[in-house]
């Protein structure tokens, strides 16, 4: 009998699972538990204990009682859900024959309209909805050019205001004009993989047509659309930008923002908004996953579908198809238009429409004002400090939750995963509440710039998880067994076969997590650190283009051309993942 | 090379327990054959010699080097995985050269002795590719010469075969023997396919549910069955339930269920009485013509339910009160004069017969 062995047999479970674990998985379950415990799961905590401290000291439900009696609190709140609503309606209504009819048909000029439908994701929203108060708002191009037209027809039609007004409709409009792909690019990606042979059985068996698609297509493409419509839900309802863009102040986001910027504003009120919309982000993120899986929805692949189910689309079909996508693709290109006519062009006299010229004043004016450049370069460097932080956290997360058992893994699982339903402006309210205590003299942790680059990296960490851990499932067990069995350590190991392997997938993930951390709003507007890396000025872009959109006619136009690098940088970014992932646009945006 | 010793090994994956009191003794340059059914623990065997799983019980010895709490590094085994596991970032070159890299042999000293690696295993030519531009034969023949190429204490191969078609892999299974017997290595080969192992093994043991059920050379196991699961699992095997009538000192007479009698050669531990299987090989059943006898053989009854054509022999199924009995005849020399539905007679000699005792 085993002598040796039989001793260590006994000793509780917990022990001896700890104990299987290596060294190296242990640093990294302690190094990784430690940093989402204070960085994630404190904060929440601390916002969640500040929604019940009434204003007169004390613990109570006061501050609840006050946001269900409030009616503009509660108005905010309805106008946050029926315009998540609305947009993930519209969205889909969009997005799901988009993605059907890409994915079944073949028709002249398809190419094209593949790359053109993931223009939208290249506008940042924040700058998109700028762009179109410039265009369709009061005195917009696009206002003033209809009525101009309105005018020389004769009619009699005032378009005073513009189209764009503080309302749920231009919320919904704006949103659902950047948002649709993200349906469309998840429904797709369903959809192609669906097996031809599937729906042939049924075709066997005597379905077709409409019932065919509802009988087998619809649910077999469910889960794609489901991870899709999670994103836009969730996306809307966390949105910060536009309704400040558009100034709509009656929206949860938003009134929580403004109570608690302002001098003397209702503090806790913004916590018990935060603690509102982040259960209902986990309620949908549960309700989706209980039906989905967790894995479907972090990356989202722009591929073809398989050629064995494309059918030809007969001529009148093409004609109807191009007709549409080109309607679709040229309202989709508002934003675009209107970035540019507004960065790029001289502006006119009020009422007119005609640009009087072509200038670079604009630009020159951004790249070269302090405020302005200064913000250029702080993103720049939060953006990349975030990204290769999340390298690192995220690789080493995926890499517990594929290769390793210990006791916590379901939590660490849960807990890096909690960002994606948790508002970006609850996460700037958490770091408020937890990091501007003085920790020395007068000294704060939201004093310095860095508090940026942890909140970015934190926000987008569920993204880069998910993107290490497909990754690293891909690379078999028994690619590391063999180095091991051959004299490899467990370092090099790692070094020499397992980082090499998922390197070009966790490159591209970074890519992914700089844009969106370039063009990030919500903690940016909410945190406002002083010192920056580069001196006294830590504002992000996304605060300067705020700020400049605030003031004058001139400053809207710097905050465009703000706008328009945020864009080249997209646009780069989204180039370089497509070159990684060999011809496959892993997007994974949202937030 | 090492001799491997396994004692008492044991290893539960949470409830389920994958190998359950596993002790075996492997002698030095020995070709060793683990067989056994999907899920029955081979594999799971295999990796605890490697240091992959740590037993719960038991030791691994390699001469008499007590390995369990040795890391799988430092075990000096070269092992070729059922995926075969190339490194598709790395050439053959460096796929075969990263365990010589391990032990810091001098460049031109891998240089050498990778190129000796393969042109063992006939791919030459092939250093500088990488692995997705090679077929699965050769993919197969650079994770061989990965192992080799370090001089492995012990070889372990784990169903290295079951990706390749079917004539791919009787070549292989050759070259590696051959290989094995060229280089005296100890080896250690895990596999659910019966024909190749008998065909490679000097020994093999066969596993059932955890635990070893036999272990011997390919023609004892083949002839000798110790019990119904190493019969039914090594080739087709007809088999008779029944009761030892008498014991006499040269014969043995059974009677089955169905309440035939059936004579065999006496085995020495056989009493009157003992419940036991009779076991018979289909090639060692004969088919004939209705009513034939025979008085030195056993002879039974019956009609002919299926005859397949197999190629170079024939197997009939002869039903006799409600059991089906398969015989195996050379296609030459089976009686064409025989149909199916016909009645017929089928013999088999008492010295073909191996019983296997119920306990």
């Amino acid at each position: 009998m085993g002598k040796v062995a039989s001793i260590k047999g006994r000793g509780s479970s917990v022990l001896k699972a700890l104990r299987s674990i290596d060294r190296l998985s242990l640093i990294l379950v302690i190094a990784s538990a430690t940093l989402l415990f204070v960085f994630i799961f404190l904060p929440i905590f601390t916002i969640v204990y500040n929604a019940f401290e009434e204003p007169d000291g004390g613990i109570g439900l006061k501050n609840f009682e006050n946001f269900w009696t409030t009616p503009s609190y509660l108005r905010g709140l309805r106008n946050s859900v029926i315009s998540a609503f609305l947009t993930l309606a519209l969205a889909s209504a969009i997005g799901v024959p988009v993605a059907f009819v890409m994915t079944r048909y073949n028709f002249p000029g398809k190419r094209i309209f593949t790359l053109l439908t993931i223009l939208p994701l290249m506008v940042p929203p924040f700058v998109g909805a700028l762009a179109i108060t410039g265009m369709l708002g009061r005195n917009g191009t696009i206002t003033n050019f209809l009525q101009w037209l309105f005018q020389s027809l004769g009619l009699d039609v005032a378009l005073e205001g513009g189209f764009i007004q503080p309302s749920i409709f231009s919320i919904v409009f704006i949103q659902t004009l950047h948002l649709w792909p993200l349906i469309y690019l998840n429904t797709s990606a369903s959809l192609s993989k669906i097996d031809p042979t599937l729906e042939e059985s049924a075709k066997n068996l005597g379905a077709s047509g409409l019932k065919l698609f509802r009988r087998v297509t619809l649910p077999l493409a469910f889960p794609g659309f489901a991870a899709g419509a999670l994103l836009v839900f969730l996306w809307s309802l966390s949105d910060l930008g536009t309704p400040i863009m558009i100034n709509f102040p009656e929206y949860s986001v938003f009134q929580a923002f403004t109570e608690f910027i302002i001098e003397g504003g209702y503090k806790e009120i913004a916590s018990v908004i935060s603690i509102v919309i982040t259960a209902i982000s986990a309620l949908a993120l549960l309700l989706v996953t209980r039906y989905v899986g967790l894995k479907e929805y972090a990356v989202v692949r722009a591929g073809a579908a398989p050629r064995a189910i494309q059918r030809k689309a007969g001529k009148k079909l093409s004609v109807m198809i191009l007709l549409s996508l080109t309607i679709l693709i040229i309202a989709s290109v508002i934003p675009h238009i209107g970035t540019l006519i507004m960065a790029f062009t001289t502006r006119p006299a009020y009422g007119d429409w005609i640009p009087r010229g072509v200038t670079m004043e604009y630009m020159i004016r951004a790249l070269s004002e302090e405020s302005s450049s200064t913000a250029v370069a702080n993103s720049l460097t939060y953006s990349l400090l975030a990204s290769f932080f999340d390298i690192f956290l995220g690789a080493a997360i995926a890499y517990l939750l594929v290769r390793k058992k210990f006791p916590g893994k379901s939590l660490l699982d849960i807990v890096s995963m909690m960002p994606f339903a948790i508002p970006g402006i609850v996460i700037g309210l958490g770091y408020i509440h937890l990091f501007s205590r003085p920790i020395i003299g007068n000294f704060r942790l939201t004093s310095i710039w860095f508090i940026l680059v942890i909140s970015y990296a934190m926000r987008r960490l569920p993204y880069a998880v998910r993107s290490a851990h497909a990754v690293l499932q891909q690379v078999h067990e028994s690619l590391e067994e063999a180095a091991s069995n051959l004299g490899a350590t467990k370092i090099k190991t790692l070094m020499s076969i397992t980082i090499p392997l998922i390197m070009p997938g966790l490159v591209a993930g970074a890519v992914l997590t700089f844009i969106n951390c370039f063009t990030e709003v919500s903690t940016s507007l909410m945190l406002q650190p002083i010192i920056g890396p580069f001196g006294f000025n830590a504002s992000p872009l996304a605060l300067q283009i705020f700020r400049e959109s605030k003031g004058g006619p001139t400053a809207v136009r710097v905050a465009s051309c703000l706008g328009v690098i945020q864009i080249i940088a997209t646009i780069i970014g989204l180039y370089i993942t497509n070159k990684l992932l060999g011809g496959k646009a892993g997007l994974a945006f949202g937030g | 090379m090492v001799d491997v010793k396994l004692e008492n090994l044991v290893k539960a994956f949470g409830s389920v327990i994958a190998v359950d009191g596993v002790s075996l003794q492997i002698s030095k340059s020995e070709f060793f054959t683990l067989l056994g059914p999907s899920g029955c623990g081979k594999t799971t065997t295999l990796r605890m010699i490697a240091g992959f799983n740590q037993p719960d019980n038991g030791e691994i010895y390699f001469n008499d080097r007590l390995m369990n709490y040795v890391p799988p590094d430092k075990r000096n085994t070269g092992m070729v995985f059922q995926n075969y596991a190339l490194w598709p970032h790395m050439s053959v070159f460096k796929n075969v050269s990263f365990g010589l890299e391990m032990r810091k042999i001098p460049g031109q000293e891998i240089k050498e002795r990778v190129k000796a690696a393969l042109n063992l295993v006939g791919l030459g030519g092939f250093a500088d590719r990488t692995p997705d531009q090679l077929s699965g034969g050769q993919q197969q023949r650079v994770a061989l010469a990965r192992a080799l190429v370090i001089e492995p204490d012990v070889l372990l191969l784990d169903e290295p075969l079951s990706n390749l078609d079917a004539k791919l892999r009787v070549e292989m299974r050759k070259e590696i023997k051959s290989l094995q017997k060229k280089l005296a290595i100890t080896t250690i080969y895990v596999t659910h396919d019966q024909k190749e192992a008998l065909a490679v093994s000097d020994r093999l043991a066969v596993m059932g549910i955890g635990k070893i059920v036999q272990v011997g050379a390919p023609s004892e196991i083949y002839s000798n069955p110790k019990n119904r699961f190493v019969a039914s699992f090594i080739g087709l095997i007809n088999l008779f339930h029944g009761k030892v009538a008498v014991a006499k000192e040269k014969e043995v007479v059974i009677k089955t269920r169905m309440g035939l009698e059936i004579v065999a050669s006496a085995l020495d531990e056989v009493n009157t009485g003992m419940e036991v299987l009779v076991a018979v090989r289909p090639e060692n059943v004969e088919v004939h013509r209705y009513g034939f006898t025979h008085p030195q053989k056993n002879v039974i009854n019956g009609v002919i339910e299926a005859i397949e054509y197999l190629g170079s022999i024939s197997r009939y199924s002869i039903k006799s009160d409600q059991k089906i009995i398969n015989a195996d005849q050379y296609s030459p020399e089976a009686e064409e004069t025989l149909q199916l539905g016909d009645k017929a007679t089928i013999s088999f000699e008492r010295e073909h017969i191996s019983l296997i005792e119920i306990l």
